[in-house]
C-alpha cells in the first residue's frame, strides 16, 4: 500500500477503536441485562407460575421466567430459537438455502459460452 | 383478517420461490412466479385503503408474544404509511421485472435458479421494509445481500461478472457488519430491539454507546444505498447483471437502504431536530448528486453509466430527506418512487438493446433507432423524465425537492442550502447532458455495418415496459394525486413517531416515557400553484406538431438535393471541407472540451476508481470513522 | 545373407504366437487404506444415529435443528474420504438432496402458517400443552419446526459439500499398482 493509503487507514481504524472504547466504557457500569442472582431456576423449574415480573430489566429475563410456563420445553436456547424468534431463524435458514443456491448459480459450467461462439463463428 | 395480509404479502414470494425451484415445467415455474408476485402486490393494495387513506396502523405480533410487563419479547410487524408506500413501490418493480424476465432470459440456462432467488430477493426486501424489529431488519438485509450477490455473476461467462460478485460480497458485508454492530449495542444499552419501544426510550438522551449505534446504522444504511464511497460497487453489480436484475437493485435495493435511513433518523431516534444531523444528511447527498453525474460522463458502457445515475438521484432523495420538513420529505419519497420507475425503464431499454446486438458499449453502438424504434420511443421517455423535461415524472418531483430546499434556505437563511440548491441545478444540467450523448451513441448517428440487421425488441419484453412508461406520464401528469394521497401520508407517518409507538406498545406508552414530547406535524402542501402539467403537454404537443410540419414540407427536397453523396458532415475531419477517411466521432466524445477543462478533476477520480477491491474496502472503513467520529463531535 | 533370412524368418514366427491380451486392464481406482474404510464403515451410522438423536430432542437436551444436521452431513465427507469421490456420488442422489431442502423449508412455512388457521397469528405455538414437560414431542410446534430445520440443514450442508467436491478434479485414476480391482 502506499504512504498516504497506510495513513488513512491507522487512522480510520484509531478512530473506530477510541470510540468504540469509549461507548464501551459508558456500558460497563450499567447492570448486566439479566440478574441472574435473584432468579432461583430450581424453584422455576419446580412451579412455573411463581415468577414476579415487577423486578425485570429486560427482555431477556422476562423470557428466562416465563419460559418455562409458555413453552412447555425444558431447552430455554430452544424455545427462545424457534419460538420467541422463530421468524428469524426462518429468516437464517432461508439466508443458508440462497446461500448453497447461489454458490451452485455461480460455480455452474454455463453453456450459454459455447452457444455465443458458435454464434459469432456462424456470423 | 387485515392484520394477516402484510406477513402473507411476504411469504407468498418465499413459497413461491421454494415452490419454483420444484417444478420442472417451463410454462408450469412461469405461472406459479407469475401468482406469487400479483398475489403479494395484491394483498398490500388491499391495505392502501385503511393504512394509508385513513391513517390506521397495522400491528402485528409474530408468535402472538404480545409485550409483557411492558417490554415487547416477540418480534412485530408494523405497517404504517412508509412502510406501506416503500412496499408498493418494491411490489411494482418486482412485477414488471418478473414478467420482462420471461423473454429476455431465453439464451440463459439454469433459469429455475434465476426465479427461486429472485423470488427470494422480493421476499427479503419486503420482509425488511414491513418489519418492526432491529435484527429482523438485519437478517433480511442479509438475505437480500446474498440473494443480489448470486444474481450478478448469474452470467457468470460474461468477463468481470465473478469480480463484480465478489466486491460487491465484500462491500456489502461491510455495511451488514455495521448494521449488526449497531443493533448489538442498542440491544447492549437498553434490552430490548423492538423499534418502537426503542424510540420510547432513547428520546432525547445521548449515551456514548447510543451516538456510536446510530453512526455505525447509518452508515450502514448507506452501504445498502450505494451512497458516496460505496459507489464504485454498484457500476461494477449494475453492468454485469442481467437486465432486469438491475432494475431491482436500483430500484429496490437502494430504496432499502433509504427507508432504514429514514427510520433510524426519524423514528427511532428522533435525531432530525438536530441541526448536525441534517447538515450530515443534506452533505451526503450533495456529494453523491455531484461525484456520481461527473463519473457517469466519463463512462463507455450504456449500464454502467446508467448505475451512475441511479446513485446521482438517491443522492437527491436523500438531500431532500436532510431537509427534516414535512415538505422536504414528501417530495423526496415522490422522487424515490419515480426513480424506481424511470430509471427501471431505462435499464429495460439497454437489456433491450442488449438482448438484440449482444454489446452495452457505447463505441460500438450507433444509429439504432432505423431498427428498433419503439425502443426508442421508450428510452426517450425514460431520459426525459431523468433530465428532468415537463410534462414527465422527474420534473415534477425534482421540482418539488428544489422547492423545499429553497424553502428551508430562506426559513434558516443559511447559505448552505442555497449553495446545494445550485448544486442540484448544475447536476440537473448534467444528467441531461449526460442524456443527450447516450441519446446520440446509441439511437442516433451512424448505424455500423455490424449492426444492420438487428430486429426490433419482442413485444414480450416491450409490453411491461408500457406499464412503465405509462406511469412515468401518469405520475408527471397528477402531482397532486401522488403526493396528497400516496407520499403526504407517508411523510405524516415518519415524522409522527407518537401514533408509531402507540400502535405497538398500547395506547399512551408514548407519553409515559418519554421525556420529549412527541408532535404530530400538520401536513400543507402548496406547492403547484404555478405548474400545470396541462399547459406543458399542451404545449409540447403543439411543439411536435408545428415540427412534423416543417420537416414533411421541406425536409424531403432537402435530402433529395445531396443524395448519393457523403451527406453526414461527420465525413469531413475537423479542420477544413477535405473529404477524408471516415472518421466516427461517435456520441462518447461528445463532450470532449468539457472533460478536456476538468481533466485534473478526472485524473484524480481516475486514480481513486482503481478497482482493486482492497481500496474500495478502505474507503467504507474511512467513511465509517468519519461518521463516527462527527457523530461524536457535534451531536 | 542366409542367416539374416532365417533370422527374418524365426522372428516373423515368433511374432506370429503372440495374442493380443485377452483382458486388457480396466481403467482402475485407487483404493483407499483399510483404515479409512474400516473408519468410515463402523462411523457413518453412529454418526447417522447420533445426529438424528440430536435433531430429534432438540426441545429436552441441548442440541437442535442446526446442530443435528451438520452432523448427519458429515456422513457425505466420511464416505468421501474412505471410497473416493465416485463412489460417494453414486451413494448420494444431487437432484433428491436439493428438492428435499426446498420441501423442508416448504414444511417449515406451512407449519408456522398453521397459527394463522387456527385462529392466531402467524408462528404461534397452538398446541404446546400436548405431553408433559421433558417428553420428546412437548413443545408444541417447536418439535415439529426443530425437524424441518435440521432436514433443511442436513440435505443443505450434503449438497454443498458434494458440490464443493465436484470442483475439485475427481481422484486420479492409477492402473496396474492395485490391490484389488472394482467393477466400473
Amino acid at each position: 500500500m502506499s504512504k498516504a493509503k497506510k495513513v488513512v487507514a491507522i487512522l480510520s481504524l484509531a478512530v473506530l477503536l477510541l470510540t468504540g472504547f469509549y461507548a464501551g466504557q459508558g456500558m460497563s457500569d450499567m447492570l448486566s441485562t439479566n440478574t441472574t442472582a435473584s432468579i432461583d431456576v430450581a424453584a422455576l423449574y419446580e412451579n412455573p407460575e411463581s415468577y414476579d415480573l415487577s423486578e425485570a430489566d429486560g427482555a431477556a429475563s422476562i423470557i428466562i421466567m416465563e419460559d418455562l410456563s409458555k413453552t412447555n420445553t425444558t431447552n430455554a436456547v430452544t424455545a427462545v430459537v424457534f419460538d420467541f424468534r422463530g421468524y428469524d431463524t426462518l429468516g437464517e435458514s432461508f439466508v443458508l438455502f440462497t446461500a448453497i443456491t447461489g454458490a451452485m448459480v455461480i460455480l455452474r459450467h454455463s453453456n450459454c459460452e459455447n452457444k455465443r461462439r458458435k454464434e459469432a463463428k456462424e456470423a | 383478517m387485515m392484520q394477516h395480509f402484510p406477513v402473507l404479502a411476504i411469504f407468498a414470494l418465499f413459497l413461491g420461490a421454494f415452490v419454483s425451484s420444484l417444478i420442472r415445467n417451463k410454462t408450469a415455474r412461469n405461472g406459479v412466479v407469475v401468482l406469487s408476485v400479483l398475489t403479494s402486490f395484491g394483498l398490500l393494495c388491499a391495505l392502501v385503503k385503511p393504512v394509508m387513506l385513513e391513517g390506521e396502523i397495522i400491528s402485528y405480533w409474530l408468535g402472538g408474544w404480545k409485550p409483557v410487563a411492558d417490554y415487547a419479547i416477540g418480534i412485530g410487524l408494523e405497517v404504517d404509511a412508509l412502510s406501506l408506500f416503500f412496499g408498493l413501490v418494491v411490489g411494482l418493480a418486482v412485477i414488471v421485472s418478473a414478467l420482462y424476465s420471461f423473454r429476455y432470459l431465453e439464451y440463459d440456462d439454469a433459469q429455475s435458479k434465476y426465479y427461486t432467488l429472485y423470488l427470494i430477493l422480493g421476499g427479503g426486501v419486503l420482509g425488511l421494509v414491513l418489519s418492526g424489529d432491529l435484527f429482523n431488519i438485519y437478517v433480511m438485509v442479509e438475505i437480500m445481500t446474498f440473494a443480489a450477490v448470486a444474481l450478478t455473476a448469474y452470467r457468470n461467462f460474461m468477463p468481470g461478472a465473478l469480480e463484480a460478485a465478489f466486491k460487491y460480497l465484500v462491500i456489502g458485508s461491510i455495511g451488514s457488519t455495521c448494521i449488526l454492530v449497531g443493533t448489538a449495542m442498542l440491544y447492549l444499552q437498553y434490552h430490548t430491539l423492538n423499534l418502537a419501544q426503542l424510540s420510547a426510550l432513547i428520546s432525547g438522551t445521548a449515551m456514548p454507546s447510543s451516538i456510536l449505534a446510530f453512526g455505525l446504522l447509518i452508515v450502514g444504511f448507506a452501504c445498502k444505498a450505494f451512497l458516496v464511497p460505496y459507489h464504485p460497487i454498484a457500476a461494477d453489480a449494475h453492468g454485469t447483471a442481467p437486465s432486469s436484475i438491475s432494475v431491482i437493485i436500483s430500484g429496490v435495493l437502494t430504496k432499502t437502504g433509504v427507508y432504514g435511513i429514514i427510520r433510524v433518523c426519524y423514528c427511532v431516534f428522533r435525531a432530525m431536530d438536530q441541526s448536525a444531523v441534517q447538515v450530515f444528511l443534506v452533505l451526503l447527498g450533495t456529494i453523491s448528486m455531484f461525484v456520481c453525474v461527473t463519473m457517469a460522463l466519463a463512462q463507455h458502457d450504456f449500464k454502467r453509466l446508467l448505475a451512475f445515475h441511479s446513485i446521482s438521484q438517491i443522492g437527491y432523495v436523500i438531500t431532500a430527506i436532510g431537509l427534516s420538513t414535512t415538505f422536504g420529505l414528501a417530495s423526496g419519497l415522490y422522487h424515490a418512487m419515480n426513480h424506481t420507475i424511470f430509471k427501471g425503464l431505462l435499464f429495460l431499454c439497454a437489456g433491450c438493446v442488449l438482448h438484440q446486438t449482444g454489446t452495452t458499449k457505447l463505441d460500438e453502438l450507433g444509429g439504432l433507432s432505423k431498427r428498433m424504434p419503439k425502443t426508442c420511443t421508450l428510452f426517450l421517455i425514460g431520459a426525459a423524465s431523468i433530465s428532468g423535461i415537463p410534462p414527465f415524472n422527474g420534473f415534477a418531483s425534482k421540482w418539488l425537492i428544489y422547492q423545499a430546499v429553497y424553502q428551508r434556505a430562506s426559513e434558516t437563511g443559511n447559505l448552505f442550502y442555497v449553495f446545494v440548491v445550485l448544486v442540484a441545478l448544475v447536476t440537473s444540467v448534467l444528467t441531461l447532458a449526460s442524456f443527450v450523448k447516450v441519446a446520440q451513441s446509441v439511437f442516433f448517428g451512424q448505424l455500423p455495418e455490424k449492426l444492420k440487421d438487428t430486429q426490433e425488441a419482442p413485444a414480450a419484453m416491450r409490453a411491461p415496459m408500457w406499464i412503465f412508461g405509462g406511469l412515468c406520464i401518469l405520475t408527471g401528469l397528477f402531482p397532486a394525486v401522488v403526493v396528497n394521497y400516496f407520499t403526504g401520508p407517508a411523510a405524516a407517518a415518519a415524522l409522527n413517531a407518537g401514533s408509531y409507538i402507540d400502535a405497538m406498545m398500547g395506547a399512551g406508552y408514548a407519553g409515559r416515557l418519554s421525556t420529549v414530547p412527541v408532535t404530530v406535524p400538520a401536513l400543507q402542501i402548496n406547492t403547484l400553484g404555478f405548474y400545470d402539467p396541462i399547459t406543458w403537454i399542451v404545449l409540447l404537443l403543439t411543439v411536435l406538431l408545428a415540427f412534423t410540419i416543417v420537416s414533411l414540407m421541406g425536409g424531403r427536397a432537402r435530402g433529395a438535393r445531396i443524395q448519393g453523396e457523403a451527406i453526414d458532415p461527420k465525413y469531413d475531419t475537423f479542420f477544413g471541407g477535405e473529404a477524408g477517411e471516415y472518421s466516427q466521432v461517435g456520441g462518447a466524445d461528445l463532450f470532449w472540451g468539457f472533460k478536456h477543462n476538468l481533466r485534473h478533476y478526472f485524473s484524480f477520480m481516475h486514480g481513486a476508481h482503481s478497482g482493486v477491491v482492497n481500496d474500495y474496502a478502505l474507503w467504507g472503513i474511512t467513511a465509517v470513522a468519519v461518521t463516527v467520529a462527527y457523530m461524536f463531535l457535534f451531536l | 545373407m542366409s542367416e539374416q533370412v532365417r533370422d527374418v524368418a524365426a522372428v516373423e514366427q515368433e511374432t506370429a504366437n503372440i495374442q493380443p491380451p485377452e483382458n486388457p486392464p480396466k481403467k482402475v481406482y485407487r483404493e483407499r487404506h483399510v483404515i479409512a474404510r474400516t473408519g468410515a464403515d463402523i462411523f457413518s451410522p453412529i454418526a447417522l444415529v447420533m445426529g438424528m438423536c440430536v435433531i430429534l430432542h432438540g426441545n429436552i437436551s441441548p442440541g437442535g435443528g442446526f446442530q443435528g444436521g451438520v452432523l448427519v452431513a458429515s456422513v457425505v465427507v466420511m464416505i468421501y474420504l474412505a471410497y473416493g469421490y465416485k463412489m460417494a456420488m453414486r451413494t448420494f442422489n444431487l437432484e433428491v438432496l436439493h428438492n428435499c431442502e426446498s420441501v423442508a423449508a416448504i414444511l417449515y412455512i406451512v407449519i408456522a402458517m398453521i397459527g394463522i388457521l387456527s385462529g392466531g397469528v402467524f408462528g404461534q405455538n397452538v398446541f404446546y400443552q400436548i405431553g408433559e414437560t421433558g417428553e420428546l414431542f412437548s413443545g408444541g410446534t417447536i418439535s415439529y419446526m426443530n425437524f424441518a430445520v435440521g432436514f433443511k440443514v442436513l440435505t443443505g450442508i450434503a449438497f454443498l459439500i458434494l458440490m464443493m467436491l465436484s470442483i475439485l478434479s475427481p481422484d486420479a485414476e492409477i492402473e496396474g499398482e492395485v490391490s484389488e480391482v472394482l467393477d466400473e
